[in-house]
């Protein structure tokens, strides 16, 4: 792996725990276990966009791994429904992006739909109670605003090129910033 | 900032939510008696009857909490659980939800009455 790679993976894999702590520190008022907006999604779109769907995969499973390890949750229920929700927003909107359907908003509703998915499905396994079937509709309508909240600085990085990453890039004049030279 | 197809996609989903929230809340039954199942682990820890007022502590794999029964309703009164999901749901009054705590591996069911007398309804 070329070091320019390395460093912007590390990068958007300190976004996506960052955003992921600054989500566990919000107040959870809400009735429907398991309700999140959904933060770090935000870094996993992007590196679907700009890098690739290989890259997002290792940045989810690495977000997840380290967020268990940080708050103590490794290998216990809540990890693996995490891991399973992960997994399903990764393919889902890996799938979408590649078919050129919906815009990053649209994506991001999709990965959020799709990790929820996920995890009733995990949670329905690991508990055995098919009340966890009982919440998915609520968790499907709030992921329509939380997927909008978490698209739009998705939508606007992708549109207004503001974070280029390209796989072959060579020193151009424009980029007279010395920190970024190669 | 959203297209067409975006949008389609949203209606779909509102669409599909709401049906699914129709059929559920249709079906949705809030028996006045029935049996209070609590599981830990996939392990049956007892069957407490839906009537009266009545605590109950539980031992579960964190640690302690306690089910509160009242009016024909249930909920986890107490956990010693970090994150306190089960505590915020608060009360359950039907058999097709449930209360879960994921640090505990506790669910706590409703079971009605009808599934003996379902034929003389």
């Amino acid at each position: 792996m070329k070091t320019r790679k390395l460093a912007t993976l590390s990068m958007l894999l300190a976004i996506a725990l960052i955003l992921a702590y600054i989500e566990a520190l919000l107040p959870q008022p809400y009735p429907i276990p398991g309700m999140k907006i959904g933060l770090p999604n935000l870094a996993i779109l992007l590196t679907i966009l700009t890098i690739g769907s290989k890259e997002a995969l290792m940045i989810s499973l690495l977000r997840i791994l380290s967020v268990s390890l940080l708050f103590g949750t490794f290998l216990t229920p809540s990890f693996l429904i995490s891991l399973t929700g992960g997994i399903l927003a990764w393919a889902s909107m890996s799938l979408f992006a590649r078919q050129d359907l919906f815009g990053p908003l649209g994506l991001s509703i999709l990965g959020a739909v799709f990790h929820n998915i996920g995890q009733t499905i995990a949670a329905f396994m690991l508990m055995g109670t098919a009340g966890v079937f009982y919440f998915l509709p609520w968790l499907i309508l709030a992921s329509i605003p939380f997927g909008i909240l978490t698209g739009i600085p998705v939508y606007i990085i992708h549109t207004r090129n503001l974070f280029q990453y390209n796989r072959e890039r060579t020193y151009h004049k424009e980029d007279d910033d010395p920190s970024i030279q190669p | 900032m959203l297209n067409k197809r975006d949008l389609i996609l949203i209606a779909a989903l509102i669409v599909i939510a709401l049906g699914s929230l129709a059929i559920i809340l249709l079906n949705i039954d809030r028996p006045e008696t029935g049996t209070v199942v609590v599981r830990v682990s996939d392990q049956v820890e007892a069957e407490i009857p839906l009537e009266g007022n009545a605590l109950t502590d539980f031992a579960g794999v964190f640690g302690p909490f306690t089910v509160e029964i009242r009016d024909s309703q249930v909920r986890i009164r107490e956990a010693t659980c970090p994150d306190q999901y089960c505590v915020q749901q608060g009360w359950l009054d039907n058999t097709s939800s449930s209360i879960i705590c994921l640090p505990n591996q506790a669910v706590i069911e409703i079971k009605g009455e009808e599934q003996l007398d379902g034929v003389s309804r």
